[in-house]
């Protein structure tokens, strides 16, 4: 009988992650992942049913974990500038305590997989989210634009930052970009104007 | 509890995976199975209860295919 090693799982899964963020879906394969991992390709096979499997399980548990961080000490109550400005530090927290993860996020966002995932976790996140943003627009804290042009004025900024921030490259010719609090504030002050009715 | 048994195989097309799915549906100890068509091994996984490996393996060569257990 085999019993259920979770450091081993665990060790899948981060060499997994690896590998998408290094050479995309195609770069993985469960041979080249068991090599990586020091596991048996039986191995891998005992815990996930194939490919898809995997990493869809990757993405849920992503999805969780990046989820759970955005609602710390979040209440969608808060006023909207406050609310928001607490989302924007657990988001940059979370994606410079965890680059692989967020370069993970990034490369599925746009396969069948984020979709997927998204419908498989807790809808905590989503209602929190939803209620934020109706209470705001009911209390005259924020326009009501449709959602995609929400998200790409309230947290676009954030990302590409905390982007600039990660890589240490803004512009040719400029010296290393470091996202700081000073800045934060600047670019948060400039949203929230945008944001404003 | 439910035993996980992994296979290498040479199911690579939708036919042949018919002509074992034949075989499975008749055994009522398999709760759970499928073949990973993309990699190379053609990797059989089966979620059972008491089905010894040799005997997946004489089902599997008895629909035409080649079937060994991988090591873990």
């Amino acid at each position: 009988m085999r019993i259920r090693d979770n450091n081993k799982i665990l060790g899948i899964k981060q060499k997994a992650m690896k590998m998408i963020v290094k050479e995309g879906f195609d770069g993985l394969s469960m041979h080249k992942l068991a090599k990586a991992a020091e596991v048996s390709p039986a191995t891998i096979y005992i815990y996930f049913k194939d490919r898809d499997d995997l990493i869809l399980q990757m993405c849920i548990e992503e999805a969780s974990k990046m989820t759970a961080a955005t609602l710390e000490n979040f209440d969608p109550d808060m006023r909207f500038d406050e609310g928001l400005k607490l989302q924007w530090l657990n988001r940059a927290n979370y994606c410079m305590k965890n680059p692989v993860s967020m370069h993970f996020m990034e490369q599925i966002r746009f396969s069948p997989f984020h979709d997927k995932a998204f419908k498989m976790i807790d809808t905590t996140f989503f209602s929190a989210m939803h209620q934020f943003v109706t209470t705001a627009i009911k209390r005259k804290e924020l326009v009501s634009v449709p959602l995609e042009v929400y998200w790409s004025v309230a947290f676009a900024p954030l990302y590409q930052l905390v982007k600039m921030h990660m890589t240490g490259k803004s512009f040719p010719g400029r010296k290393k970009f470091v996202l700081d609090e000073a800045t934060m504030n600047l670019t948060l002050e400039l949203v929230l104007k945008a944001l404003k009715p | 509890m439910t035993d996980i048994l992994v296979f290498k195989t040479n199911i690579s097309r939708k036919n042949d995976l018919e002509k074992v799915a034949d075989r499975f549906y008749e055994d009522h100890r398999i709760k759970q199975w499928n073949v990973d068509r993309e990699d190379i091994d053609k990797v059989l996984r089966i979620e059972a209860r008491h089905l010894p490996a040799i005997e997946v393996i004489q089902l599997v060569n008895e629909a035409g295919y080649s079937c060994e257990e991988l090591p873990d």
